[in-house]
């Protein structure tokens, strides 16, 4: 009878053990395995998004005010908008570029002042603006 | 002892599938992106102050540019004694790190921003007996900037 009393002792303590690791690795993991079972939509506040940072070439014949404002949102909306802890290079844009006197939104900086063939969109996380740079 | 012997038995195929499920939850959750890289940095230090001010192969220059890269070296200037071109840096600089971007500028100037990128200027080509110099912000991860002379 007491060895029996002491395999039990033993079991409870494995299950135990073996319970508190499947627990640790699910709370550990909880946001990997929510978004990958695709649970994400299902709970308060969703999945928190992973801060992704690619540069991206890309070309233009020429770099007018919609181009600007195209790529500046670009870029804000995928590390400003998403209040992007680093600075970010988002996109270097080829194409004839001349400065003028060109109306963008608050968060964009234009800081090239000369005539180029391509400008670069980097997102400053401390100045929370992207800034357009040559 | 049948009884003893058939609870093993289930005892031990709970505990291995409990072990298969663990292990299939770990691979499938910790993808390898996620994962740290255990980088190993080689000191290069001697070598960006000994190549300084003297002529350099490419085969110097990526070796320099890696100390660079690895927040080894801080100011660097150099004759080169071959043709170095902006897909060359590219090449090289992805050798070290393959997220790092090379980007051309118009003129040779740090962006206001870093993103531990390197900056080349102005041409597609550093050419023979020409000068170069790199130069990085003393920070952690700075971008690097190469300009010819």
């Amino acid at each position: 009878m007491k060895g029996m009393a002491l395999e039990m002792v033993f079991q409870m303590f494995l299950y135990i053990v073996v319970i508190l690791v499947v627990i640790g690795i699910i709370i550990n993991f909880r946001e990997s395995i929510l978004s990958a079972l695709k649970l994400c939509d299902y709970i308060p506040g969703g999945c928190p998004q992973k801060e992704e940072c690619t540069a991206i070439q890309s070309t233009e014949v020429s770099i007018t005010e919609s181009v600007l404002k195209k790529y500046c949102d670009f870029c804000w909306s995928k590390t400003g908008a998403k209040d992007f802890s680093k600075d970010c290079l988002c996109y270097v844009v080829s194409g004839s570029f001349s400065p003028d006197s060109y109306i963008l939104s608050d968060y964009c900086n234009l800081k090239c002042d000369k005539s180029v063939t391509s400008v670069i969109f980097t997102y400053s996380h401390l100045l929370k603006k992207v800034l357009i740079e040559c | 002892m049948k009884g003893i012997a058939l609870e093993y038995v289930f005892i031990i195929v709970v505990m291995v599938v409990v072990i298969l499920v663990s292990i299939s939850i770990i691979v499938g959750v910790i993808k390898p992106e996620l994962l740290p890289e255990f980088r190993v940095v080689t000191d290069v230090r001697y070598a960006c102050s000994e190549y300084n001010s003297t002529q350099i192969t490419f085969e110097n220059f990526k070796t320099v540019l890696y100390g660079f890269l690895t927040d080894q070296c801080n100011n660097f200037s150099a004759e080169l004694r071959q043709d170095i071109t902006f897909e060359d840096i590219k090449r090289a600089a992805k050798e070290v790190d393959r997220k790092i971007e090379v980007v051309q500028l118009s003129s040779c100037h740090f962006l206001g921003t870093n993103t531990h990128s390197v900056y080349t200027c102005c041409d597609d080509i550093f050419e023979t007996g020409k000068k170069i110099n790199i130069t990085r912000r003393e920070i952690k991860n700075s971008d690097v900037l190469i300009c010819g002379q």
